[in-house]
């Protein structure tokens, strides 16, 4: 077990100073084992050496009393993979965790028991809740016992984001002491979310989360202020709170959340670019900070009903490992970071300056280690900025550009890396890696004198006392490398495409080339290129890049449609807590109520949440949603009131009121929102209120139109494809469900999401799959007819990418 | 609701910048906490009297605008230790202690919704 401690600097891990590179992941977001073993090995393919787990309660527990850890549930087994993958990671066991989830991973049955006051909180208020203490103890007793005696667990968490008005420990420092007292002894932490020191008096390690930019529909380059809290945590965290021990970022923004009604992720993912996780994360390690967890380094998909209200069925959060697994910008930049965190050493650095370098906006701050100065430069404009280093070497700053520039640095061939203009890639005592980025120069000092193989494109002048001034005499193309052969070491320059498809494979081999590599037995292309594999002695050898053959893959043909009548029994009586869902025990999904009366009536009035439609006597009267993304413009304004049609009406038989009602998920709690109630919160004929005089139960299959097909795959174990299903229908709403998961929700008014992951794992890759598509459309309602060949619709299998494997 | 210490809500108001002006009356906010995009002013009550948008005006920097032309199209953004004047028009004060209740919708936190009091000396 490594002995973590800690300093002002760093955690220091069996007594070395670790930077630790985190990137969460979340493990209930990805729908079979086989995922999280996928995302995981490229999670460490990109040189994160930490990872991030939020545990749900309520994943593992939908009913009082029971949880479940088998399966995709299986907690052991995922701890059991980071294990043996070499990770370490940050658990964060809740009992609130947010993450966009459902209630904040707060189960639905707790937020119907009496007297649990959530969080001990009302309004910001603290109230002492035993009752919610007891449940947060059962919680903890079943999750806890998973962490324990785990020797890579560095930290974790306590609550998540957690505030109140007076700031009163009690909460906190109880969910502390169940913790210890259950023997686990990592470091704790809390995540402030305003960076303003709350509860860091409590926990061992202090950290925030920063999201700079939330707002999609401009652009952040032009917002000077964007990085300002990240600007200013030396200056305003380190000395307050942070003196002894190590800055943390709990959650540095990788990406956003996408939603109904939301920008989009083509959106998200435009404006926030590639330079923008290259300058939160370079803008934090210029604060000293040692700490960071890229929240979030890996997407997922909200299946089931795991999604709180705002999020839809995707869950790419734009992050650097997309939902399906493929590789992005994002994760190049953040792989070209770690890279260059796990060969130089900026753990321990103290603030400090250079007399010939003034200040300038570029130059974004200078840190000093016990061998080396750090000079972090960023470029927050539009044009590029440049500076004289010295009279050798000039920094060019592109448009939007971070760079972490060593400078008198002893490499470990016993040169000194003088001065350079590009932010180097690897050392070893044989090779060293550098970006060819414009003109790329360094200027290295030797203990002898060094004599460099003469190499077109690449001007070696020999400067007094065995330093070398060495250039690229023009930018090299994207795809092309260059060697300067020199004693005992050789200096490999890589073009921009090449720097992003560098790989470490192990500790002494690296890959050049792919789009994906875990290994040299594991690495995949989606198109044929040069590759290579380098060794930390910087040998190259070719490899032979694969013939990428097209794809064929199946037709969904043949579709079985089968429309079901509207529930007539099967109804259950109202609870008498409550017309709602949720009184009712139905957390998610739709239900189907029914009510009765006699006699003509004029007006109803109803109030549901959120997608809902009214049926007198089997006929569709409304079909409509009540949804807004911010729980706060919920309200009595949502009374939606219709005039009864006289002629539908039974004058002396009973009359059928039947209204279905979906749920989008609970809130996710940031606001104390997790209670808000979802179906039928009250329905009133002609001013009487009778919303809990009816009977409930779940909409299954009943009252809907169902479209199933089946299709076989044989994907090569050569080939890497993730699947999507791509949906576009004239139809409102569609769950979808790929051999019994429900892996996708389609709305059409809110159609940001019309193609699906199919998660591997769930879909059969060798084999048969049973996909079906459940349509709530109402009105007009749908007939049997196929719904599929009306010329509006497209139903079709579509691969996210097509990667194929190289030949080791 | 978001739920913000009032010990953060103490260092957003400047405290004793209650006052009376040729439009109304204003105070003053410094956003100690962070940047942040402002995309609906819902009201400001002044003790009991409540303001609407339309009565509101705002001074973020150099720029002076009526609270309701803010919106989730057309936000306002809080720099990061930036001064902003809320200015009630038509307000009066009278000596003594005055409570204030600010209700905003902020982009990154949610409804805001901020009490605090302060002197009021002629």
């Amino acid at each position: 077990m490594p002995l973590i401690s800690f300093d002002r600097h760093s955690l220091i891990l069996d007594a070395t100073p670790t930077l630790i590179r985190s990137g969460a992941m979340h493990y209930f977001r990805l729908p079979h084992p086989d995922l999280w073993w996928d995302r995981l090995k490229k999670l460490k393919a990109a040189g994160y050496n930490t990872v991030d787990l939020y545990f749900s309660w309520d994943f593992h527990s939908k009913s009082p009393g029971e949880y479940d850890f088998t399966g995709v549930r299986d907690v052991k087994r995922l701890l059991d993979m980071v294990q043996d993958l070499g990770l370490y990671w940050i658990g964060r066991p809740g009992p609130y965790i947010n993450a966009e989830t459902t209630r904040g991973g707060l189960p639905g049955w707790l937020i119907t028991q009496p007297d649990v006051i959530l969080r001990n909180r009302i309004d910001g208020e603290y109230h002492a809740s035993p009752q919610y203490m007891a449940f947060v103890a059962e919680w903890f007793n079943h999750i806890l016992p998973f962490l324990k005696g785990r020797d890579n667990l560095l930290m974790i968490q306590v609550e998540n984001e957690y505030s109140t008005l007076e700031m009163e420990p009690d909460y906190m420092q109880a969910l502390i002491d169940i913790i210890r007292n259950h023997g686990i002894h990592s470091p704790t932490m809390h995540n402030d979310f305003y960076a303003a020191g709350l509860y860091a008096d409590l926990v061992d390690i202090y950290a925030v989360d920063n999201y700079s930019v939330t707002a999609f529909d401009w652009n952040w380059r032009t917002f000077p202020d964007v990085f300002s809290v990240i600007d200013h945590l030396e200056a305003n965290i380190r000395e307050e709170f942070c003196p002894n021990r190590p800055l943390m970022m709990a959650e540095l923004q990788a990406g956003w959340f996408a939603g109904w009604k939301s920008a989009s992720y083509a959106k998200i993912k435009q404006a926030l670019g590639r330079d923008h996780i290259a300058m939160v994360t370079r803008s934090f390690l210029g604060q000293g900070g040692t700490i960071f967890n890229h929240y979030k380094a890996i997407g997922g998909t909200n299946w089931d009903d795991i999604g709180a209200t705002d999020a839809y069925t995707s869950y790419d959060f734009a992050a650097p490992i997309s939902e399906e697994g493929l590789p992005t910008e994002r994760l190049y930049e953040a792989k070209r970071i770690n890279l260059f965190l796990s060969h130089f050493d900026i753990t321990q650095t103290e603030p400090a300056s250079l007399d010939f370098l003034p200040s300038s906006k570029t130059l974004y701050k200078i840190r000093r280690s016990s061998e080396a100065y750090w000079i972090f430069t960023r470029n927050l404009s539009p044009e590029p900025v440049t500076f004289q280093l010295s009279p050798h070497v000039s920094v060019e700053t592109p448009p939007y550009h971070a760079a972490i520039l060593p400078y008198h640095l002893p490499l470990n061939n016993g040169w000194v890396l003088e001065e350079i203009n590009v932010e180097p890639l690897i050392q070893t005592t044989r090779l060293l890696v550098l970006p060819a980025e414009g003109q790329t120069t360094l200027l290295i000092q030797s203990p002898q004198p060094l004599t460099f193989e003469p190499t077109p494109g690449i001007q070696v002048t020999t400067l007094p006392e065995n330093r070398y001034w060495i250039q690229l005499e023009k930018p090299l193309g994207d795809t092309q490398l260059l060697f300067l052969d020199g004693p005992q070491t050789r200096i490999l320059f890589l073009g921009q495409d090449l720097v992003d498809r560098l790989w470490q494979t192990s500790s002494t081999t690296y890959l050049i080339g792919p789009d994906m590599a875990i290994s040299p037995e594991e690495a995949y292309l989606s198109s044929p290129r040069n590759c290579w594999l380098l060794s930390h002695t910087g040998e190259l050898t070719p490899l032979v890049s694969p013939e990428i053959a097209p794809l064929k893959l199946p037709v969904l043909k043949d579709w079985q449609w089968v429309s079901e009548p509207l529930p007539q029994e099967g109804f259950q009586p109202l609870s008498p807590k409550g017309a709602d869902m949720d009184a009712n025990g139905l957390y998610g999904g739709a239900a189907w109520y029914q009510y009765e009366y006699t006699g003509h009536k004029e007006v109803l009035a109803l109030h549901a949440q959120h997608i809902w439609a009214v049926f007198l006597n089997g006929h569709c009267l409304i079909s409509d949603h009540t949804f807004h993304v911010h729980p706060e413009t919920t309200g009595p304004e949502d009374v939606v009131t219709l005039q009864l049609p006289t002629d539908l009406q039974n004058s002396t038989q009973p009359n059928h009121l039947t209204i279905f009602v979906e749920s989008l998920g609970h809130h996710k709690g940031f606001h104390d929102d997790t209670r808000d109630p979802r179906g039928i919160l009250s329905l009133a004929l002609d001013g009487e209120e009778i919303a809990r005089q009816g009977g409930i139960q779940p909409a299954l299959a009943k009252g809907m139109v169902h479209g199933t097909t089946l299709f076989d795959l044989d994907m090569p174990d050569t080939v890497k494809a993730p699947m999507g299903l791509s949906l576009e229908m004239p139809i409102e709403r569609v769950n979808i469900t790929l051999n019994g998961v429900l892996i996708g929700k389609y709305w059409r008014s809110c159609n940001n999401q019309t193609l699906f992951y199919l998660p591997e794992g769930v879909l059969n890759l060798q084999g048969t799959n049973r996909l079906t598509l459940t349509c709530m459309n109402f009105l007009p309602p749908l007939t049997v007819e196929n719904p599929l060949g009306n010329g509006y619709s497209k139903v079709e299998l579509v691969p996210f990418a097509v990667l194929s494997k190289l030949s080791p | 609701m978001s739920i913000i210490p009032k010990f953060l809500l103490k260092r957003v108001y400047v405290s004793g910048s209650l006052r009376e002006t040729g439009e109304g009356v204003a105070f003053d906010l410094m956003n100690t906490i962070g940047p942040g995009i402002l995309t609906r002013l819902n009201s400001i009550i002044l003790n009991e009297q409540p303001f609407s948008p339309k009565d509101i005006l705002l001074k973020i920097g150099d720029k002076l605008f009526h609270a309701h032309e803010i919106s989730e199209s057309n936000p306002a953004i809080f720099f990061h230790n930036q001064k902003t004047t809320c200015i009630l028009i038509g307000a009066k004060l009278a000596e003594g202690l005055h409570t204030i209740t600010v209700d905003l919708l902020s982009r990154e936190a949610g409804k805001v919704v901020v009490t605090v009091q302060d002197n009021y000396a002629s």
